[in-house]
């Protein structure tokens, strides 16, 4: 009897493995697919960093601007292509339909990456960064909460210029650094590099062809800029 | 490949934030599943929402309780206890089981100086076995070491108790079910108090005197009281789960397995799903620009075809379209998105990058299953202006109203259309004496064919491969017409069976009127029609609805046959009848801040007459936990156990465990008995919860979703 159950048990589980993709009906459980891919698929996966060369292929095959998105903490990195812009906000998106909207470098708001950053109160704060000025600011990021209830959390950041640096051969900006605090959530610094001119930070990493964006800075704000529950 | 690989890191990264709690302080729980010493309660109360599930034994007894915070201040608990070698008439095999609630309230929070002060109702409603009542206070002395003292009642004042008010029964009540009011502290008083310590974030320590003797498991069972001290002990685990040790009354060991979730912070914040497609802004001379008009009706149907297109790659369906000069109009069917919000959100990206330039303003009117359920009007400027704003900016530039006489008329270019599916599926059954949980797994194949989106023919074949639902033997006689308790001869010998194969129709016959037709097997156990009459404005908290059934009872197969209305009890071999029609008048409230309120009047299927209660709070991301209670002409003793039908309702949204949108859930009934009075059908696609969805208040509370 034991046995029996046993096998029983077995053949249920083979079952649900192979039942996970039956049907046409896209409004079925989508738990049965999770829980196949959390089974049988997903192991397979590698995070090694996108090399220099495949960067370059990308850049060759295409005259949209690129981004390159990392975020450390999950060791992951996609290329993303401007797909739209809507006032100063840049959105750009990769090949598996995630997004990221920059306003001259400074992100603004992300899709599809899991604990998203829905939109920011960063006016003051791009001002002082894009003057290169000293100063303090108010910036407010907002998300969504696991209930699906918006979460407002306010930083007072206080922006210092520093050293000018070169972004690639023949390209350089002055590194300003924006460390926000706030009495609820940890603290977080970016530093953004902005032009020697006085351009937007952006414009700045992007100039030239070949050496479009490679935003280090976007991509440490990134990390910021996704919510960990 | 590369990119590839990376990209689904990313997806299989936020995958993994599913399930993360938010580091909120969840207190010790005690032996009775609620925050607590190591059986005696303490003044601390658990984070809004939090839903504790324990399993605990000390001596011969098995607690397994779920608690919810209902409100910040209140928590309420369902407890099932089986105490071993209890000599008592209801004892199956020397267990006696038992069902109580709880319900606990804070009266005053924590301060610097004041302690936090709870009263708590325990087992107010059940038997009386576990009968007490307290008033508790608990101050945080140190981070980390905290006080407790109290005056219990009851069963809490069986040890070293003194004089109170009035006298108390101390009877366990055969039927249970009711309100003990007569014993709300009454009798004896006796104080009780601890402290706990805990040094670090995992570990507890603590330390208890308590009130409580044991006189009626030390009488009827095995149980030795030496001492009134306890000592206990708690690891909490990096998932927030705990696990708790104890020595009780100088003469026996405990262990107790908690595990706490919270909806507001479980899941993945904001989902996993792709991105939407960016608003496409206009400049100024697309906006003014009127050339196309020439040709609209050209334009409306390449229009169409496009935005077809895209809200299909969007997970969502063009039901309807017409274009004007300044105005588009969608009727949109969204099977995908669980807010509404998110929905409508995807369907206006969509909008802004088709639409010829003049057209300012969009209309997108929700289908309910065909059915045209409220108008969502968004001026496309506003898009533009206010995509990277805060949500609630466009939520105040949104106009709600119903849907429309001239709603576009549906496009039927994909229908009928047929879809299938093949999973598992699970039954069960609970608080069996012989087997307090059964379970039932297997295979489901469901069809449905959408003759048009609003005539829908669905029904599902389910083969068992595993479980025991079958097993159950127990016969209990009931003074009704068994129009639920047989369900173990539907258990043995429904398999494979057909749950239900309906034919269901849709409308709106009026401005805020919907309605429903369902023929078939309308349930496992009963076929028939039902009709359904919803009236429900759309800015509106307050609906009103009627149902009508004709049914007639299934062959306990659960395949094609009707066996007639009328039942014979295996007990006493009488035959019952009941009546083929019956029907509610239900009243719906939202109250606001997520709680919701509703009334059936009516008769229900055995006959008789009366109302049912039910309570819920939900959450914007769909979750949603309720107590229900029905009261009929049925006389408690002809009810039998449990005195009146009543439970607990769990709804879990599907896109919890997978970070992905539905609109899926599954729902979890709990009642403490399964009886024959006040039994509703469980009909499946009743109006008011689909159609609400659609309305100004639920398109509101999720709004962040707008942007997502």
């Amino acid at each position: 009897m034991k046995l029996k159950t046993t096998c029983r048990a077995a053949l249920m589980a083979g079952l649900i493995a192979a039942l996970a993709g039956c049907g046409n009906d896209d409004r079925r459980d989508p738990i049965y697919d999770a829980a196949y891919a959390s089974l049988f698929g997903g192991g397979d996966e590698d995070n090694k960093p996108i090399s220099d060369q495949e960067i370059a292929a990308t850049l060759a095959a295409t005259d949209l601007p690129v981004i390159r998105l990392r975020i450390e903490e999950r060791k992951s990195e996609a290329v993303a292509f401007e797909i739209e812009r809507n006032g100063e906000h840049r959105t750009y998106g990769t090949a598996s339909r995630q997004a990221i909207v920059l306003r001259h470098g400074m992100i603004t708001a992300t899709r599809g990456l899991g604990g998203d950053l829905m939109s920011v109160e960063e006016d003051a704060l791009l001002r002082l960064v894009r003057a290169r000025s000293a100063g303090q600011a108010r910036f407010v990021q907002r998300f969504l909460t696991p209930e699906d209830v918006t979460e407002v959390l306010a930083y007072s950041c206080t922006v210092t210029p520093q050293q000018q640096v070169e972004v690639t051969p023949g390209v350089s900006g002055m590194a300003v650094r924006a460390a926000c605090s706030s009495e609820t959530e940890p603290d977080f610094a970016d530093v953004y590099i902005v032009d020697a001119g006085g351009r937007d930070p952006r414009r700045a990493a992007m100039a030239g062809r070949d050496h479009r964006l490679r935003h280090a800075a976007a991509a440490a704000a990134l990390i910021n800029a996704t919510r960990h529950a | 490949m590369a990119r590839r690989a990376g990209i689904a890191a990313l997806l299989a990264g936020a995958t993994a934030l599913a399930g993360a709690a938010y580091p909120e302080t969840v207190p010790s729980y005690n032996l009775y599943g609620l925050p607590g010493l190591v059986d005696m309660p303490d003044a601390n109360m658990s984070p809004d929402a939090t839903l504790g599930l324990t399993y605990g034994r000390m001596g011969t007894a098995n607690r397994g309780s779920v608690s919810f915070q209902i409100a910040p201040r209140l928590v309420g608990t369902f407890r099932y206890t089986g105490i071993g070698s209890f000599d008592h008439r209801a004892s199956v095999d020397g267990v006696y089981y038992d069902r109580s609630f709880d319900l606990r309230f804070q009266l005053l929070t924590e301060g610097t100086w004041r302690p936090s002060v709870v009263v708590g109702l325990q087992d107010f409603i059940g038997t009386g076995i576990y009968s007490a009542e307290y008033i508790v206070a608990t101050k945080t002395i140190t981070p980390g070491l905290q006080v407790t003292g109290g005056l219990g009642w009851g069963r809490m004042a069986s040890y070293n108790g003194f004089g109170g008010f009035g006298t108390r029964s101390e009877e366990i009540l055969d039927e249970g079910g009711k309100p003990t009011t007569d014993r709300w502290f009454r009798g004896d008083i006796a104080p009780f108090g601890g402290v706990a310590w805990s040094p670090d974030d995992r570990l507890t320590f603590k330390l208890e005197y308590s009130s409580d003797q044991y006189d009626l498991e030390r009488e009827n069972s095995t149980f030795e009281h030496n001492s009134p001290i306890n000592v206990g002990m708690d690891y909490r685990f990096k998932g927030g789960s705990q696990l708790s040790l104890y020595y009780a009354y100088g003469s026996t060991i405990g262990a107790q397995y908690t595990y706490t979730m919270n909806p507001k912070t479980l899941g993945v914040p904001g989902g996993v799903e792709t991105a939407p497609l960016p608003i496409k802004p206009r400049t100024g001379a697309e906006a003014r620009d009127l050339g196309w008009i020439s040709e609209l009706a050209a334009t409306e149907a390449t229009t169409q075809t496009r935005l077809a297109r895209s809200l299909k790659r969007e997970k969502l369906e063009l039901e309807g379209f017409r274009l004007e000069p300044h105005r588009a109009t969608l009727r949109l069917r969204n099977e995908t998105y669980g807010a509404t919000s998110q929905a409508v959100g995807r369907a206006a990206r969509s909008m802004s990058r088709i639409m010829p330039g003049s057209v300012e303003e969009f209309v997108i009117i929700p289908s309910e299953n065909g059915v045209p359920a409220s108008a969502i009007t968004l001026r496309r400027s506003d898009l533009e202006a206010l995509e990277n704003e805060a949500a609630t900016e466009m939520l105040v530039r949104t106009r709600f109203d119903e849907a429309p006489a001239d709603t576009p008329k549906m496009d039927l270019e994909d229908y009928p259309k047929f879809l299938w599916s093949l999973a598992p599926y699970y039954g069960y059954a609970t608080f069996d004496p012989d087997g307090p949980l059964r379970l039932d797994l297997g295979v489901s194949l469901r069809g449905t064919i959408e003759f048009t989106p609003n005539i829908v023919l669905s029904g599902s074949l389910n083969k068992k491969i595993v479980g025991n639902l079958d097993d159950v033997t127990r016969e209990s006689e009931s003074k009704l017409p068994r129009v639920r308790t047989d369900y173990a001869e539907y258990a043995r010998e429904a398999d494979p069976k057909i749950p239900r194969l309906t034919l269901g129709l849709y409308g709106k016959p009026a401005p805020q009127l919907y309605s429903r037709l369902t023929l078939g097997y309308l349930e496992p156990m009963y076929a028939g029609a039902s009709a359904e009459l919803l009236w429900k404005p759309v800015d509106s908290r307050f609906a009103l609805g009627a149902e009508i059934n004709y049914v007639e009872r299934r062959d306990f197969d659960m395949l094609f046959g009707l066996q007639g209305n009328e039942t014979t009890d295996p007990v006493t071999g009488i035959t019952r009848s009941f009546p083929h029609v019956n029907g509610h008048v239900s009243a719906y409230y939202d109250i606001g801040n997520g709680y919701n309120a509703q009334l059936d009047v009516g008769r229900y299927i055995a006959g008789d007459t009366g109302a049912t209660v039910t309570l819920t709070r939900e959450f914007a991301n769909g979750w949603r936990i309720g107590a229900f209670a029905t009261k009929t002409d049925i006389s408690a003793k002809d009810f039998g156990e449990g005195s009146f039908d009543k439970g607990l309702i769990f709804t879990i949204p599907v896109s919890i465990g997978t970070g992905q949108p539905s609109r899926n859930d599954s729902t979890l009934t709990i009642r403490s008995v399964q009886r024959d009075g006040g039994a509703k059908l469980a009909i499946d696609d009743r109006l008011y919860e689909r159609i609400r969805e659609n309305h100004e208040p639920d398109v509101a509370a999720s709004w962040g979703r707008f942007w997502r």
